[in-house]
């Protein structure tokens, strides 16, 4: 009998099965953690990389690792992590980060750029995308731990528990590594603040 | 809040600006027709992974680190002797090393009273 498809999802009953090698479980499990793990993955995908790949090699650790899993933590927490791992670890396979330079940027990355070192104007609603791609070649800078806290927190406005629920970092840490991140945003706009003057 | 920071100034304006862009809701989108079936097939095909290898992988290298520092303990310890033993060796080959000299230059060393 095919299940309801308005009941709740029983993830407990869902392990059990998937403990039990069913694989008709473990596909339900994987559409029932998709919208989780491509959010994840979607925030903070290194460049190159395509998502549906990125996301298969977190479903993949998932059911690898499916045997440590004790229940301490929701499942989604415990996913979630997995994600964060696996993003990281391709942002520091990039070894080299590519370098931010006035010329690389298209007209309208350079005029919000100018406007948000300027204060002088608003960056327009028409430019929030030029915006996103400006802020993702200034988050390429920072280290790929320090990247992921100030993106969690400044772009998606988590707060520090959410952080370290979904890092699994303490939030002295995560604190430690938004400050540095800071401080290497707030030197990095000072550089090219200086650029722009000379 | 201090203005100096760059949460007020030209960061904090331009992740305002960026997050008006953020239109998309991942939330509703369903995974890509046969990911699913793809991903389960694949990882159960894989031979199933104990919690043993991780716990003892764990103890491993617990075990690594306090015999590392147990050595460490040790070598602080025992340094004030190590060091007199070093010296008191390196007197005994200095003698043995004037004797094997005096032996090559065909000089008689001299009787032991």
């Amino acid at each position: 009998m095919p299940a309801d498809p308005d009941a709740p999802f029983d993830i407990a009953r869902c392990l059990e099965r998937v403990r039990a090698r069913d694989q008709e479980a473990a596909r339900e499990l994987v559409e029932h953690l998709y919208p989780l793990v491509i959010r994840i993955v979607r925030s903070h995908l290194p460049r190159r990389v395509p998502e549906e790949d990125l996301a298969q090699e977190v479903f993949m650790k998932m059911f690898t690792r499916l045997g440590q899993y004790q229940g301490a933590m929701p499942l989604s927490h415990w996913v979630s992590r997995i994600a964060v791992t696996t993003c990281i670890d391709h942002l520091r396979a990039q070894k080299r980060r590519p370098e931010f330079r006035w010329a690389d940027l298209s007209e309208t990355e350079a005029e919000v750029l100018d406007s948000v070192i300027t204060n002088e104007n608003d960056v327009a609603a028409g430019d929030a995308f030029a915006a996103r791609e400006l802020v993702h070649r200034l988050l390429d800078q920072l280290k790929p731990e320090d990247r992921m806290v100030i993106q969690l927190l400044d772009l998606e406005q988590k707060t520090l528990a959410e952080i370290s629920a979904l890092t699994g970092w303490n939030t002295t840490l995560i604190k430690v590594r938004a400050f540095r991140a800071r401080r290497k945003l707030r030197k990095f706009f000072q550089e090219l603040k200086k650029e722009e003057r000379s | 809040m201090n203005p100096a920071t760059p949460r007020t100034t030209a960061w904090k304006r331009l992740t305002e600006a960026a997050r008006r862009s953020q239109f998309e809701k991942v939330s509703d989108i369903p995974a890509p027709y046969g990911f699913a079936t793809r991903v389960a097939a694949r990882a159960l095909s894989m031979p199933p992974t104990s919690a043993g290898p991780f716990f003892v992988a764990k103890l491993t290298l617990r075990g690594l680190c306090v015999a590392g520092l147990l050595a460490i303990v040790s070598v602080t310890i025992n340094l004030g002797p190590i060091l007199r033993n070093i010296d008191k060796a390196a007197g005994d080959l200095g003698g043995t090393s004037i004797e094997a000299v005096e032996v090559e230059n065909n000089t008689e060393v001299p009787a032991q009273p």
